[in-house]
């Protein structure tokens, strides 16, 4: 699947974060599509957290770290 | 013939086994007898031995219908033509002798004589010891002691039983009948004949035989027989008594009469205490039964107290359990406060010791991390990237390698939906709702069930010595038989049955293979290597094979080792043992190949194989972003559409078809098919609610939305109203409105067209001919039928209007219109049904008004309307509902007031053409020869529906595109279960984003689009943008004519490469967001 795809389908978070703002400072923000500022705050925590600790990757880059130095 | 001189009387009464013997003994006698035998309707077969019987001294006869002892023994006695008489009862018998010695006493002037008895018993043996003998004894003493007759017969009757009686013709004259008496009838004859002062004889010969057998009549009823006996004495004892001579005897006779007295008195006392035993053995027996059946339930009273004593302990302890945590909790919380006082006093301490804390624990868990891998083993560790890099290591040491072993899950086939939890929770809440439990709280209950089987069934198979394995098969009977308990074996293997079949279907719409896996294992295969599929997987080896094959993997696999089966895993290495074993290879000849570095890497390492860590980038991503998805659902907003739209994604990436390099085709399935698939998921949700008789989908665009909707009842398996595609437009129904005039409310619409040409507008949105009214028109004031009418209130389309010539000429054709109207839809059963609903692409809901003011009111036929759109908007009719019915926006709803709502109606033709049918508009309807109505379209050659036709292409492929991502998108709403509320709103985010947010490919492609417009005019709608330069913004009167009449202002700006041209168009959108237009 091309990368558009998938920007088309889903669509990034702070992309619908954005596209909500007109609604939000016209003061006609409601349930609609916003996904709400902390909550991005957190999809981004959560992603990062994900990438940063990947437990298999992680562990094989110590192991293999360790088996390269000893 | 002479008559014969003893007649023997049998009366006889089922006595089969012994009639024959007493007939025989009386037909033995030697000397001339005649025997009298009268059968009382037996019941048994003593009629047929006794008609068996052959002898002419024999006469037989036989009642009819059993009249009782008393009476057939009369009627066998006036049967009798003997001179003497003598009775012998069926069951009894005669010593050969017995007439004739009976004879000579008789003729030596007695009237009855009887002879001594022996006893017998039912085979004919002598008995020698009985209580009958012992009374017949004692009465034999008497008569010998006395020989007098009244005196002996005062002790007792010493004759016993009617069979001693032979007396003589005269006697019987004399004192017949019997008394009625049913046990001592015979006694009572005896002491008449003494009263007759008639002469009695005995033989001390025992020439008669007594049977007792079980039926005897003396152990009937013993105390009615002393009753009678008592009876009998006080009637005859005064008589016989007052005829007495001589004081000795009469004192001899008193004594005997004392002591027959004293005995029966005894006997009846002791008769009665032997019923009163009786009376209270039985009710022993009875309350015995009470008395076992209370101490039943006592028995179970009291397993039910130590029951509730155990609950009630067990409540106990989670009270107490619970103490403790409040306990714990308090204890907590003075900590915190003590912890919150000493950050008031000494903030900057406190933080630092608070973050020291933290950082030592995180410091400890990474010391702990690190620790377990030192320990790991030096074994190699190897990591391929792909499986093209796989295939380079393969290569490169093929001849040493002869078996290739691979993980399955996310290394062969990869999920659409993480975590593998989900799928579980989706099994749990169907099940719910299977069971009629539906909800969120059941839901979670049955999850919770499902956890604890599954960790008590993994505990067991540790405990017996296997790894921390289950078997599928085995989880599901356990689950259901916790959380369904009491059902029937049917019911229960039915629920089974269920749990595995929606746990397949969901797990086969969960995984996608990974052609590249495919491609790698044909290349296996066919360099010699065999290939071993080892799992970590509670499903067993059935399931697992059955769903690589639907993947396409079969004939590529040649053994299946699941740990499910085993009960041993790949963590522990014990599985790739197992693996070796049955394989009978050795460990340096194969490599398994996995995802996960521990299981597929370091624990086959550990057994000797070559553990490859497969560390797929793309793969390492998507179940990053699907866990993320997941968490972020359970937000609500935009996020559940955004999880399944990840799903849908996942799900195309492996989908063949979904790879046709077209723009048309990809934007129905990226951009139009998940807003089109949440619409259509909101309108089975109301169909599933609502239930009309049948749903029509409204020609041109519902066309798309009916397809859908039978492809999704179709995926589904759901019962639905049927789907029924009706012609009609909104020039048909105005035209059948006309019926009743042409009123202001109707004619306006006919203006509501940015376009309106006035009242040219007006009379062919109504379908009516211009040319009709050309003069009408000139009279009030219209200097041409086509001039533009901007004051909707002008005088002189009012007064137009209220002309009765203008409504002469308009009536005929809609009463004309709406005849044809009603029978096309009567045909197709519209007015059949009380409820129907309507679906159509919106917008103003005109067709379903027209329809209920032309068929409705009192005397309408018109069955209740439900309007389903994609989207209303309230421009003509404001947010009044039509009469005799109810109308509702699914995607856009204006009187909602919701200002998200609005991409939809900022771009209308773009959600026609992609709901349009590919025929042209329908502009009214005919009757063919046979009375039929059908359609009539607009013709072909007209320019408008030229250049439709020209863009039926681009239709197609975009409507192919929606239906393929309808598909996908049913396999992800059944995988999370989601409801048309929660995916609305990453719909309208989608919607938005089409519309207000383009990119310059599709501006530029959707501007091909073109497609007749529906308001009677030939006029053509299209897409295309005119383009805006820079040196417009110098211009802005100008920049905002040329932006107001574009019908998608926003797509202009993308032509423009700059943000500013963005923040334009957002400016735009922004200030009629404002405007709530």
């Amino acid at each position: 699947m091309s990368t558009g795809r998938r920007a088309r389908m889903v669509l990034p978070v702070w992309k619908i974060q954005l596209m909500h703002l007109p609604f939000r400072f016209n003061r006609l923000g409601g349930p609609g599509f916003a996904p709400g500022l902390r909550a991005v705050v957190r999809w981004f925590v959560t992603v990062g957290r994900f990438t940063l600790f990947d437990r298999d990757t992680l562990k094989y880059r110590l192991i293999h770290w360790r088996q390269m130095m000893w | 013939m002479t008559s014969p001189l003893v007649s023997v009387v049998i009366p006889s009464y089922n006595h089969a086994h012994y009639v024959v013997e007493a007939v025989a003994s009386a037909l033995a006698q030697d000397l001339e007898v005649e025997v009298v035998v009268r059968d009382d309707a037996s019941t048994d077969d003593s009629w047929q031995i006794l008609s068996a019987l052959s002898d002419p001294r024999l006469r037989l006869s036989r009642n009819e219908t059993n009249q009782g002892a008393h009476a057939t023994l009369h009627q066998a006695l006036g049967d009798a033509r003997g001179e003497y008489l003598a009775i012998l009862d069926s069951d009894d018998r005669y010593a050969p002798q017995r007439l004739k010695h009976c004879l000579a006493v008789l003729e030596q002037g007695h009237d009855l004589v009887g002879t001594d008895i022996r006893l017998i018993d039912a085979d004919g043996a002598v008995v020698d010891a009985h209580w009958w003998r012992d009374a017949f004894v004692g009465l034999k003493a008497v008569w010998n002691e006395t020989h007098d007759w009244v005196a002996t017969l005062l002790e007792g009757n010493v004759f016993m039983t009617t069979s001693n009686f032979v007396f003589s013709r005269q006697l019987w004259e004399e004192l017949a009948p019997f008394s009625a008496q049913r046990y001592v009838h015979d006694y009572d004859f005896l002491l008449r004949a003494l009263i007759h002062r008639k002469r009695l004889g005995w033989i001390d010969e025992p020439l008669l035989d007594y049977r007792l057998h079980h039926a005897n009549t003396i152990s009937e009823q013993p105390l009615e027989a002393n009753l009678e006996t008592s009876a009998l004495l006080r009637e005859h004892v005064p008589t016989l008594l007052a005829a007495g001579r001589s004081a000795r005897r009469d004192a001899t006779r008193l004594r005997h009469l004392g002591s027959q007295w004293a005995r029966t008195e005894r006997y009846e006392q002791e008769i009665l205490l032997a019923l009163r035993h009786e009376a209270l053995v039985i009710k022993d027996r009875d309350w015995k039964k009470l008395v076992d059946d209370r101490e039943q339930w006592i028995a179970e009273r009291d397993h039910w107290i130590v029951e509730r004593d155990d609950k009630i302990a067990e409540r106990d302890e989670q009270i107490a359990e619970r103490d403790g945590w409040i306990t714990e909790r308090d204890h907590w919380i003075i900590e915190r406060d003590q912890v919150i006082d000493r950050f008031h006093c000494y903030p900057l301490r406190s933080a630092l010791r608070i973050c020291a804390g933290k950082i030592q624990w995180r410091v400890n868990a990474a010391k702990m991390r690190l620790q377990r891998l030192w320990l790991v083993p030096e074994v190699p560790v190897i990591r391929v990237s792909n499986f093209a890099a796989l295939r380079r290591w393969v290569e490169v040491r093929r001849a040493r390698l002869s078996a290739l072993s691979f993980d399955v899950f996310d290394t062969l086939i990869a999920r659409v939906i993480e975590p593998p939890e989900k799928i579980i929770e989706r099994v749990a809440a169907l099940l719910g709702a299977h069971l009629g439990l539906d909800g969120p709280e059941h839901s979670a209950r049955l999850l919770k069930a499902r956890h604890e089987v599954e960790r008590v069934l993994r505990g067991a198979a540790h405990a017996d010595g296997g790894d921390h394995e289950c078997h599928h098969d085995d989880i599901v009977a356990a689950w259901v038989d916790q959380v369904a308990p009491g059902r029937s074996a049917t019911e229960r293997q039915t629920l089974i049955d269920f749990v595995a079949a929606t746990e397949h279907e969901l797990e086969r719409l969960a995984l996608v293979a990974k052609p590249n896996a495919r491609l790698f294992l044909q290349w296996a295969r066919g360099v010699g290597l065999r290939i071993i599929a080892v799992s970590d997987m509670y499903l067993g080896e059935r399931q697992l094979s059955a769903l690589l094959d639907d993947l396409g993997y079969a004939g590529l696999i040649d053994r299946i080792y699941v740990s499910s089966e085993h009960r041993v895993g790949k963590y522990s290495g014990r599985l790739f043992a197992e693996m070796l074993a049955h394989e009978g290879v050795d460990p340096d000849r194969v490599a398994h190949v996995g995802d996960n570095f521990h299981s597929d890497s370091v624990a086959p390492a550990r057994q000797g194989l070559a553990g490859i860590f497969l560390d797929e980038r793309y793969e390492r991503r998507r179940r990053r972003r699907q866990q993320a998805a997941a968490e972020f659902a359970r937000n609500g907003g935009i996020w559940p559409g955004r999880m399944l739209t990840e799903i849908v994604t996942e799900r195309l990436r492996g989908d063949e078809r979904a790879k046709r390099d077209n723009f048309f085709f990809q934007y129905g399935l990226e951009t139009l098919g998940p807003i089109f698939s949440t619409f259509i998921l909101g309108l089975v949700e109301r169909m599933q609610r609502e239930q009309p008789g049948a749903v029509y989908f409204l020609a041109r665009d519902g066309e798309l939305f009916r397809r859908m909707y039978q492809a999704w009842a179709g995926f589904s398996r759901l019962e639905l109203p049927p789907a029924i595609y009706a012609y009609a437009s909104r020039r048909v129904v105005a035209s059948a409105a006309l019926a009743d005039g042409l009123d202001y409310e109707r004619a306006v619409v006919g203006l509501h067209n940015p376009k309106q040409r006035g009242l040219l507008s007006i009379l062919k949105t109504c379908g009516l001919d211009p040319a009709m009214f050309t003069e009408l028109a000139h009279e009030h004031g219209f200097t041409a039928l086509d001039e533009r009418i901007d004051d909707w209130d002008d005088p002189r389309l009012v007064a137009f209007l209220a002309d009765e010539r203008v409504q002469a000429l308009v009536r005929p054709v809609g009463i004309e219109a709406k005849a044809l109207l009603h029978d096309y839809f009567a045909q197709l059963g519209f007015f059949n049904h009380p409820r129907v609903a309507i679906v159509d692409i919106g917008w103003n809901g005109t067709i379903q008004r027209f329809m209920t003011s032309t068929f409705g009111g009192e005397a309408g036929d018109c069955p209740h309307i439900s309007g389903y759109y994609f989207a209303l908007v309230t421009g003509m009719y404001g947010a009044a509902e039509p009469g005799g019915g109810s109308i509702e926006g699914l995607i856009l709803d204006r009187r909602r007031g919701a200002p998200q709502e609005r991409a939809p109606s900022d771009l209308e033709e773009l959600f026609e053409q992609g709901a349009r049918a590919l025929h042209a508009t329908t502009t009214g309807y005919r009757r063919d020869a046979e009375g039929k109505v059908a359609p009539v379209l607009k013709d072909d050659t007209a320019p408008d529906r030229k250049a439709e036709l020209v863009c039926n292409p681009l239709i197609e492929q975009l409507q192919g595109g929606i239906l393929l991502c309808l598909e996908h998108f049913y396999a992800a709403q059944r995988l999370t279960g989601f409801s048309f509320d929660e995916l609305k709103p990453y719909a309208l985010a989608l919607a938005e984003r089409a519309v207000v947010y383009p990119t310059l490919r599709e501006v530029s492609e959707l501007g091909r689009l073109a497609h007749t417009e529906d308001f009677g005019h030939d006029d053509l709608l299209d897409l295309s943008a005119r383009s805006i330069r820079w040196r417009d913004f110098l211009r802005p009167r100008r920049l905002m004519r040329k932006v107001a009449l574009l019908p998608w202002r926003y797509a202009p700006f993308a032509r423009l490469r700059t943000p500013f041209a963005f923040a334009l168009a957002r400016f735009f959108h922004l200030r009629q967001a404002g405007r709530g237009q």
